[in-house]
């Protein structure tokens, strides 16, 4: 079986922040595709960048910030090239995001059915506004929103933060995107409820053949469902490639070091394996491999910056010394 | 053993303060039920010298609230509190200073827990300083080896907190703590905060500061993961009770608690294979009108009648283990 062409493709994006004529660079080279149903995960720490990913692929990105170079490819159009008007048909429509903060996302002042509704008949003019209140309760229903149709009438500081999270959710799916991008979406809430909201939006993804890219801090959680992992460092995707290979097998001393962190890799009561040293901040990322200054493998050669390059069937790092063993996972 | 800290049947409310409605009602001689939230419904609990114990629970939970009274930053207002087997009441003023400097917290907010406009030389060296701890002459060297302790360097003495990361901030919190020699640090969410990285890295730090030092931590975290990995006994949390305490090893590997079955079950766990999640429905319910009987009942897979009426008693299942849940009262079982 040949696989489906990606519906989205991200190629050698850089994006910069420009102070006066400085521009300093803090997305480099990024470039990964997805595929039509697909999750992938995108892990980082805070400020490698991947939220801004998310960002520029959605033409959200606010001057001093803007791309410099690159292009973001959906269904063959590039969307960095196209004007705002044509952007705006697809965000929302083709393409849709849930943020972390849904607090944030939805309007405090306007109750959900009235923000649901206008969503729906900016992208669908024909539809009328009975029609358009009837599709709003289906997409809540969808969500596992109970009651959805009194819930419709409710105002968002009235709802608990997993309901107002299944919300945006809920406007998110409203017109069968080609592509969600979720940035952090359950990190705000319970891990009973992140469980619950996780299990129902891959579900659907799946079901409706909806590419997702899940933006996440906790490689954990990105273990239990992604399809591919990309693991960023400084602005810069370091490794990528199957979920499974680059959990139990990563060729980046980064990837590895973040996994070997995470506490459930030493056994309880042992010490975990924690990376020496700081992530750097944004305008001071040393040249060359910008992990070099924490890494036990770095060399002289780690001054030049190591191309993202295959190192395994699928399975690409931006190393030039890669560990080429296994870990020891617990299921 | 004398235990560190021990609270018995703690009960803590907060109350809304009463709006002008309220009052009105009030001088009208209408009375109205003021909104209170039991944040802790009967807590008992022991902090035994030199061990980790941690606090697991969602918002809400009450353990937050716990680790607060545990630390004397809140009074409960029914329950008993010793330290080192005697209550506060029975001390002078100067006993009493000892013991409440004998627990210090850590806080969660790396950013919001240090003073923006003081070096770290004056943040750290305040408390043993006014305390009497420490000379003024000695203080300098004092506070480096406070630094010293959680990974820094004198290099920092004079910086401000902003010129600090994340990381470096939690250590000069935990150093601040470790200024006046504390018996119990008391750390809430205190890496929560952090990227993995970093968070390990603090961990580590407090694996460490309790072998060398002998303090007991109290580790209070909705992360099931991080206490695991750093506890020696857990302690469960739902709405304001406990719902069961065993070692790490027990909760982790056989919970007993409905409750704790499903925080296992549902936290996230780092795998090379797809999984699936969600074994318990519905929402946490709000503290100010929790469930009759059982608060889990709403949402446990295993209710049954009586769970609704009655609240569960804490028995003992074995040694050093306990657990509040009418399946494990041998008669309530039902067929």
């Amino acid at each position: 079986m040949s696989e489906p062409d990606p519906i989205l493709v991200v190629s050698d994006l850089n994006v910069s922040l420009a102070s006066g004529k400085r521009m300093t660079p803090i997305l480099r080279e990024v470039s990964f595709a997805l595929r039509p149903g697909e999750i992938l995960g995108i892990v980082g720490e805070s400020g490698s960048g991947k939220s801004l990913t998310a960002s520029a692929i959605m033409g959200l990105l606010e001057p001093p910030v803007r791309i410099v170079s690159g292009a973001v490819a959906f269904k063959g159009r590039d969307l960095a090239a196209l004007d705002e008007k044509a952007v705006r048909a697809i965000r929302g429509n083709e393409i849709a995001m849930v943020f972390q903060d849904p607090a944030m996302s939805l309007n405090p002042l306007l109750r959900i059915e009235t923000q649901m509704v206008e969503s729906i008949v900016a992208h669908d003019r024909g539809c009328s506004r009975h029609a358009a209140r009837e599709r709003a309760r289906a997409a809540l229903e969808t969500v596992g929103v109970p009651a959805a149709a009194k819930r419709l009438r409710a105002y968002p500081h009235e709802l608990s933060g997993g309901m107002r999270q299944r919300v945006s959710i809920a406007i998110a799916m409203l017109h069968s995107p080609a592509v969600i991008i979720a940035d952090e979406p359950t990190t705000a809430l319970d891990v009973t409820i992140q469980a619950q909201i996780l299990d129902e939006m891959t579900q659907l993804c799946r079901k409706n053949g909806t590419a997702l890219i899940w933006i996440s801090h906790d490689l954990s959680l990105l273990s239990s469902f992604a399809d591919r992992i990309c693991v960023m460092y400084a602005g810069r995707v370091i490794e990528s490639g199957p979920c499974g290979e680059v959990i139990g097998a990563p060729r980046h001393p980064y990837s590895r070091g973040l996994i070997l962190s995470v506490p459930a890799m030493a056994r309880a009561g042992k010490d975990i394996e924690p990376i020496p040293g700081y992530p750097p901040r944004v305008g001071m990322v040393p040249s060359g491999c910008a992990f070099r200054p924490r890494c036990h493998r770095a060399s002289p050669a780690c001054a030049v910056q190591p191309p993202l390059q295959t190192v395994a069937s699928q399975q690409s790092a931006a190393c030039f010394h890669p560990f080429d063993d296994k870990l020891q996972v617990p299921a | 053993m004398t235990m560190q800290i021990s609270a018995t049947a703690i009960v803590k409310r907060y109350g809304s303060q009463p709006g002008p409605l309220t009052r009105l009602a009030g001088r009208l001689n209408f009375t109205v039920e003021p909104k209170l939230v039991q944040a802790l419904n009967g807590v008992s609990i022991d902090v035994r010298p030199g061990e980790v114990l941690g606090i697991v629970g969602e918002s809400g939970c009450g353990k937050s609230t716990l680790g607060r009274v545990l630390a004397g930053l809140e009074s409960p207002d029914e329950g008993s509190l010793t330290y080192e087997g005697r209550t506060l009441a029975e001390l002078d003023r100067r006993e009493r200073k000892t013991v409440q400097l004998a627990s210090q917290v850590i806080f969660q907010d790396p950013w919001a827990s240090l003073n923006p406009r003081w070096r770290i030389r004056q943040i750290i060296g305040e408390a043993p300083l006014v305390h009497g701890l420490v000379e003024r002459r000695d203080l300098a060297r004092h506070v480096t080896a406070m630094l010293t302790q959680v990974g820094l360097t004198e290099d920092y003495l004079d910086r401000f907190p902003h010129e600090l990361s994340g990381g470096q901030r939690q250590r000069v919190g935990i150093a601040r703590a470790l200024a006046v020699s504390p018996r119990t640090l008391i750390c809430d969410e205190s890496v929560s905060a952090l990227d993995v990285s970093i968070q390990a890295q603090i961990l580590r730090l407090f694996r460490r500061l309790r072998n060398d030092l002998g303090i007991s931590l109290v580790f209070i975290s909705h992360d099931l993961s991080v206490v695991h990995n750093l506890s020696d006994r857990i302690a469960v949390m739902y709405l304001g009770r406990i719902v069961e305490i065993g070692t790490a090893q027990q909760i982790y590997e056989a919970p007993s608690h409905p409750y704790t079955q499903a925080l296992i079950a549902d936290a996230p766990r780092l795998s090379t294979q797809r999984r699936s999640f969600s074994v318990i429905r519905g929402e946490l319910p709000s503290p100010y009108a929790p469930p009759s009987g059982c608060a889990f009942h709403t949402r446990c897979p295993k209710a049954f009648e009586r769970c609704r009426l009655d609240v569960p008693a804490t028995i003992a299942t074995e040694p050093g283990r306990t657990v509040a849940c009418h399946l494990y009262e041998e008669a309530t079982i039902p067929a």
